[in-house]
């Protein structure tokens, strides 16, 4: 495979020359600062992260070269060197990121010897590269939560493994795509005036075996009308505080193309491009290139002599252009002043780990439940850890809970006259115009949801000890009177429904709190769900949101071995609703799509789960895993193991 | 006997009924103005909620917005209420007892629309089901007043409407009552209680019975659920030879199977004879045709009495008050589905 810059041990650099792909593959060898700058600003090596390591292999470069024999003169060899490469290119942030990356680390060994510190930059150089490839490899996977399967990408300039060390950046996310085993197709546009996209992006998808088209910049708009386009995917030479985004000219155009035909506008950024101290796309220097690589193609001029051209390398896309930021260290939405800070400080945000210890904790306690019980449903709480603790902390928008923090008993069904009756919604706190509804549909989930109530501040530890026992409102398949249950929905697929109504009766009523619906994958084998995906598209109540754990099990076995339901995101699209794929288990890619703005058409969050995450003892019992009885000794002591390594004795 | 007859008395009382209920919603499975509410939705176009064929759901819907303080009035053919969506109507509705209105167009055999359209089992049903209420209207009258009286009912409430042409039986002052009955003749010999379309025949053939010196007390039930109305069981207690109920439905579950299992209760041990369909299926033909045929017409209810009383009353045709023909070209024709 190629690779675009290597620290080679004999002491310099080498770069592949990528002017010349893709007729030619020719690597070229640097063996002092002056000539790897001018490498740089003449785009032998371009592509904002992979500029920056080679300007950190510049200062190892520097070291090397260096005839100085103390420390001193040796820096003083470096700083002079680091000037040079600072003057190279002026818009890619990459550049000083990695220069200024580098002189911290290289005060580690501040009192070192001239050896040592030769040593120390070029391992910093090497890691650099090597963070790079894995930071790249980390931006694809976080992007996976965001991308249907089929899927087609227009992507612009090149943002590969030749515009990084390796693998690529919004290219990496179409590897990612690729190697996930989706069905990817790119058109690429060209990328004038020095056609990046059609000389080096198709040279990379060729050799990656990525279906592809290469199309002028001005036939972007007409593939978003005409095609059915998922996503943009662009890189970025350096995004401000607020979003605005420095890539390659043409980048804008796109952004606001796509924004007009409702394509989402993925920008792939290192956090090392994001540039905390410019605050806005105004304070971002724009790099005029030579007028003739405009005037002329192929060193003929294709325009009148003496009319003028003007060069800029790069536009400013608007923040608000841009639908998600995918980093190495999760996703950012809008409003990127708040969001991109929090992402760079290292931290995703605290409450992602927040919300995690809940998810974990749910597990837990469910799992020694289970143990405690002597059985359970223990492989919906494996797969729905993540999304309780997602709703009871971050996306529901509830007020505090109004009911006892232990259940009470069993105090008859409703009816004209039962004043003891407390509705489960109590739990979820008090109605109101602007809080959400939580309608619970999978009431054999139970356990889960008490669980949930638990780790969420609802319920009091000891209300589990009520647990299907006898004259108790913690029933084992809980109805309206168990905690956290709003609507009698046991019998499977009636709570997308009776949720219609309420958002129906909440927007006539001009409330503003959303109707969040939970529900299981098997209920999408029921005709009443869509009748009501039907009609929640037709009256266009977009206050519906759906977060569906799709773990892909029934009572039968797998769902495939009992009834297909896929390709349920399409199925679900073909009804007008608005559906996505997402990891279950990844909490920002769920709580991006959460936070998406309604747009007229129900919200479904297909939550792709694993039914044994977290306790990987129970994949020896699938396919089997709806609900867990230990069918021996053997196998209970297997479990209690399982939870001891876990969690401890 | 002169009877008033009324077109399509739903359509505008229910218009003017609701006007100043903002909270009253309606929801319709493709029936609109087979269920008289056309004229409503163009009057009431953001109270109004088509929801297609698709009655699983539309009962579901029902129930949430009777959750917001809604009071949804769905309007389909009883069929598709009680057969096509009875779990939903158990979970989505009954169990948390909401305040849904489940207005059921043509119960048992007043259409030729057949087996398909015809609802005969729907009272035993619905009598099965916790929380839930049970209103039949038998004349225009009831199916003005109906809507008060299920107004008033904390918890789901099903409706035996009417639709169409259809005679005022009872003054339009005499509304409807809450678990009371009409109470139409008094006597000692007999008791029938009769709902619905059944009364109509029956009021046919009582004067008849009464000159030939059979003393009759004739109840008009319109709420059979709950069943619990002192008028009743004081009815059966004076009935000297015993008692005669006849309804548009089956005689298991209904109209019979209440009066029988409060007979029972009660200890009274006198005869009761059950007009209805005999645990069969009906089809498609014209309500005059189909009540002769499944004996629910005035003669079947002679006949009944008479065994009661154990002696024949020589009662013929001639001496029963004259079946009310439909008008064939009437804008409510019973075959518009």
């Amino acid at each position: 495979m190629y690779k675009s810059i290597e620290w080679d041990r004999g002491g310099f650099v080498r770069l592949l020359d990528q002017r010349l792909l893709p007729q030619e593959t020719k690597y070229i060898e640097y063996r002092d600062v002056p000539a790897l700058a001018a490498a740089i600003t003449d785009m032998v090596v371009r592509g904002a992260p992979a500029i920056g390591v080679t300007a950190a292999c510049g200062l190892a470069l520097a070291a090397v070269t260096s005839t100085a024999t103390d420390l001193t003169s040796l820096l003083e060899d470096i700083d002079s060197a680091e000037r040079i490469l600072r003057a190279a290119r002026p818009t890619a942030v990459n550049l000083f990121w990695a220069l200024d990356e580098v002189r911290a680390r290289l005060s580690e060994c501040a009192d070192g010897t001239v050896q040592k510190v030769r040593e120390h930059l070029i391992s910093i150089a090497k890691d650099m590269a090597e963070d790079d490839g894995r930071i790249n490899r980390q931006i694809g996977q976080n992007a996976l939560a965001l991308l249907p399967d089929p899927v087609t990408f227009i992507h612009h300039c090149n943002t590969g493994g030749l515009a990084t060390v390796e693998y690529g950046t919004a290219l990496g996310i179409i590897r990612a795509a690729h190697e996930s085993g989706r069905k990817v197709f790119v058109y690429v546009s060209e990328t004038r005036p020095r056609l990046q996209g059609a000389r080096l992006t198709a040279w990379e998808l060729k050799e990656l075996g990525i279906p592809h088209t290469v199309i002028v910049d001005g036939a972007t708009g007409h593939f978003m009308k005409n095609a059915k386009i998922d996503a943009c995917v662009v890189g970025c030479d350096r995004v401000a505080r607020n979003g605005d985004t420095a890539n390659k000219i043409g980048t804008y155009n796109l952004a606001v193309m796509a924004k007009a035909h409702d394509i989402p506008f993925y920008v792939a950024a290192p956090t090392s491009t994001i540039d905390l101290e410019t605050t806005s796309g105004a304070g971002i220097e724009i790099e005029n290139r030579n007028p003739q690589e405009v005037s002329h193609v192929n060193g003929i001029c294709v325009v009148p002599e003496g009319t003028s051209t003007e060069n800029p390398a790069f536009d400013i896309t608007p923040g608000e252009l841009v639908t998600r930021f995918v980093t190495e260290k999760g996703i950012a939405r809008a409003p990127y002043l708040e969001t991109l800070p929090g992402l760079c400080a290292g931290k995703t945000e605290d409450w992602v780990q927040q919300t995690q210890d809940v998810a974990d904790r749910i597990r837990k306690r469910g799992f020694e439940y289970v143990l405690q019980n002597n059985g359970g449903y223990l492989s919906q709480i494996c797969s729905t850890a993540e999304i309780f603790a997602l709703l009871y902390t971050k996306i529901l928008q509830l007020g505090e809970s109004q009911a006892p923090r232990i259940p009470i008993p069993f105090p008859g069904t409703p009816g004209a006259g039962n004043a003891d009756f407390i509705n489960g919604g109590a739990y979820n706190g008090p109605s109101g115009p602007d809080y959400d509804k939580f309608i619970f549909s999978p009431a054999h989930y139970a356990l889960a949801l008490y669980v949930a109530l638990i780790e969420a501040g609802r319920m009091d530890p000891a209300g589990l000890e009520a647990f299907n026992k006898d004259g108790s409102t913690v029933e084992l398949i809980g109805a309206e009177h168990s905690p956290g249950i709003e609507t009698t929905t046991g019998s499977l697929a009636q709570a997308l429904s009776q949720a219609g109504g309420i958002a129906l009766g909440r927007r006539l009523k001009k409330e503003s709190g959303r109707v969040w619906v939970m529900m299981s994958d098997g209920e999408f084998q029921e005709g009443q769900t869509w009748e009501a995906v039907s009609a929640l598209a037709f009256h266009k109540l977009d206050n519906v949101c759906v977060i569906a754990d799709c773990n892909g099990q029934q009572c039968d076995g797998p769902m495939k071995s009992v009834m297909n339901i896929e390709p349920l995101r399409a199925r679900l699209d073909s009804f007008g609703a608005r559906a996505y794929d997402v990891d279950g288990h990844d909490l920002e890619a769920m709580y991006a799509l959460a936070a998406l703005e309604p747009d007229g058409r129900p919200l479904f969050i297909l939550a792709r789960t694993d039914p044994t995450k977290g306790v990987e003892a129970l994949r020896d019992r699938a396919p089997l895993l709806h609900y867990l009885r230990f069918q021996s000794d053997g196998e209970r002591q297997k479990f209690e193991r399982a939870y001891e390594e876990l969690y401890g004795a | 006997m002169t009877l008033k007859i009324v077109q399509r008395p739903h359509v505008e009382n229910f218009i003017s009924w609701a006007k100043d209920k903002p909270e009253i919603v309606v929801l319709s499975a493709d029936l609109t103005n087979s269920c008289e509410v056309g004229r409503w939705r163009d009057t009431y176009p953001g109270r109004f909620f088509s929801m297609g064929m698709a009655e699983q759901n539309m009962i579901g819907f029902a129930g949430g917005l009777a959750r917001e303080g809604f009071e949804p009035f769905i309007h389909t053919f009883a069929v598709f209420i009680y057969r096509r969506a009875y779990d939903q109507l158990a979970m989505s509705v009954a169990y948390p007892n909401l305040r849904v209105r489940l207005v059921g167009f043509l119960p048992g055999i007043v259409t030729p629309g057949g087996v398909t359209h015809q609802a005969i089992e729907d009272i035993a049903v619905m009598r099965a089901m916790p929380n839930m209420t049970i209103l039949e209207t038998g004349d225009a009258t009831d199916v003005e007043s109906v809507l008060d009286v299920a107004h008033g009912v904390d918890g789901p409430v099903y409706i035996r409407m009417l639709r169409g042409e259809m005679p005022r039986l009872f003054a339009k002052q005499d509304a409807m009552q809450f678990n009371r009955a009409r109470v139409l003749s008094q006597g000692s010999d007999v008791t029938i209680f009769t709902a619905g379309i059944t009364t109509e025949e029956a009021l046919r053939a009582v004067p008849a019975l009464q000159r030939s010196g059979v003393s009759v007390t004739h109840l008009h039930i319109s709420t059979l659920k709950p069943f619990s109305d002192p008028q009743i069981l004081d009815a059966i207690r004076n009935a000297k030879h015993g008692v005669v109920t006849m309804e548009n439905h089956i005689v298991t579950g209904g109209l019979g199977s209440a009066v029988a299992e409060l007979m029972a209760q009660q200890g009274c041990g006198k005869p009761l004879a059950r007009l209805g369909l005999q645990d069969t299926y009906a089809h498609g033909a014209s309500k005059a045709y189909l009540l002769r045929e499944y004996g629910l017409d005035a003669s079947a209810l002679i006949s009944a009495v008479e065994k009661i009383v154990g002696s024949s009353l020589d009662i013929g045709e001639a001496d029963i008050d004259e079946a009310r023909a439909e008008d064939a070209g009437s804008a409510a024709k019973a075959e518009a589905l």
